[in-house]
């Protein structure tokens, strides 16, 4: 069977799960509370903060399910969720043409997770220099917003999805911290505030995307022989 | 005719109906979906979507099931491996006009 004759079906079906936003919606809380653990420095509140966002992790599709059932699947009706490829094999000889090419299902199916971890690695690399740099440079910031950005556009489709503004607004977001920071902040702060305005962005895209799709589309009565 | 041609005379009528067609053209992409997924997607009514979703399971193309999630009722469907290669080659033999 010729993969590309139900491909654009195949496409729908993969843009549903992410239609109503509430991808988008959860994975902003996640990243929140990733910058909360960098906030305070209690040791029970972060670990209180640290447990939440394990659960969440490990237990976004769920998550999301169970907000889709009383949400989504009652108005638009349920189709299975996307599946991604897990193998940690060799990547598609032409991943590099799917990420420069746009298509966001062909983009999120090659990227493997090894691939993703690679470029938080990059990330957190980055932290690692924001923290040992004394004193830091502030353009850190708005370097760490770029990179942010990038990794965003190139997973969007995959977990969760975001609008070009949204993804952009994560770049500006950094620059902002760099020229706006007061200097009197550290660096686990400040990337901790970085973390949670990236959430709160990602939230606030999933809740206009969730607002859009329960406006168009209103609670219907199914009955089925 | 010739016999490639003579082929499509044998091909499956219970796939080659429109609405039928599109309900497993929508279940051959996926793993699963339920009924109200269908029939927005195929753009039928509830009457004429129940309709053709029985041929398909009388023909055992098509597994359905009723469940229950938190109330909310859900008729799930999904392609049965035979019905799976029954589209594969009803695709076939219908990929043969455009060539």
């Amino acid at each position: 069977m010729d993969p590309k004759s139900t491909a654009a079906i195949e496409h729908r079906a993969w843009n549903y799960w992410f239609d109503d936003g509430l991808p988008s919606i959860v994975g902003g809380v996640g990243w929140v509370l990733a910058g909360l653990c960098f906030i305070f420095s209690s040791l029970s509140i972060v670990v209180f903060v640290a447990l939440s966002l394990i659960i969440i992790g490990n237990r976004s599709r769920s998550i999301i399910a169970w907000l889709k059932l009383r949400l989504t699947y009652p108005r638009t009706g349920y189709v299975a969720p996307p599946s991604l490829p897990q193998d940690e094999l060799s990547p598609p000889p032409d991943v590099v043409p799917v990420l420069l090419q746009g298509d966001p299902v062909r983009r999120a199916k090659a990227i493997r997770p090894r691939t993703a971890g690679m470029i938080g690695a990059v990330m957190i690399f980055m932290v690692w220099m924001l923290v040992q740099m004394t004193p830091y440079s502030r353009w850190l910031y708005a370097i760490m917003g770029v990179c942010f950005a990038v990794w965003l556009w190139i997973l969007n489709g995959r977990d969760f999805r975001l609008s070009c503004t949204a993804i952009g607004g994560v770049a500006l977001i950094g620059l902002g911290m760099a020229i706006f920071l007061p200097s009197s902040l550290t660096p686990f702060h400040g990337l901790g505030y970085l973390m949670i305005a990236v959430g709160l962005l990602m939230s606030a895209d999933g809740a206009v995307a969730l607002v859009r799709h329960l406006r168009r589309n209103p609670m219907v009565s199914v009955s089925t022989k | 005719m010739t016999a490639n041609l003579q082929e499509l005379g044998t091909v499956d009528r219970i796939i080659h109906e429109p609405a039928r067609l599109m309900v497993m053209a929508t279940l051959f992409a996926v793993n699963e979906a339920d009924f109200l997924y269908l029939q927005r997607e195929c753009g039928l009514t509830q009457g004429n979507l129940s309709s053709h979703l029985a041929k398909l399971e009388a023909a055992q193309y098509v597994l359905i099931k009723k469940t229950f999630k938190r109330k909310y009722p859900l008729t799930i469907c999904s392609l049965t491996t035979k019905g799976r290669e029954a589209f594969e080659e009803y695709v076939r033999k219908m990929r043969f006009i455009t060539k």
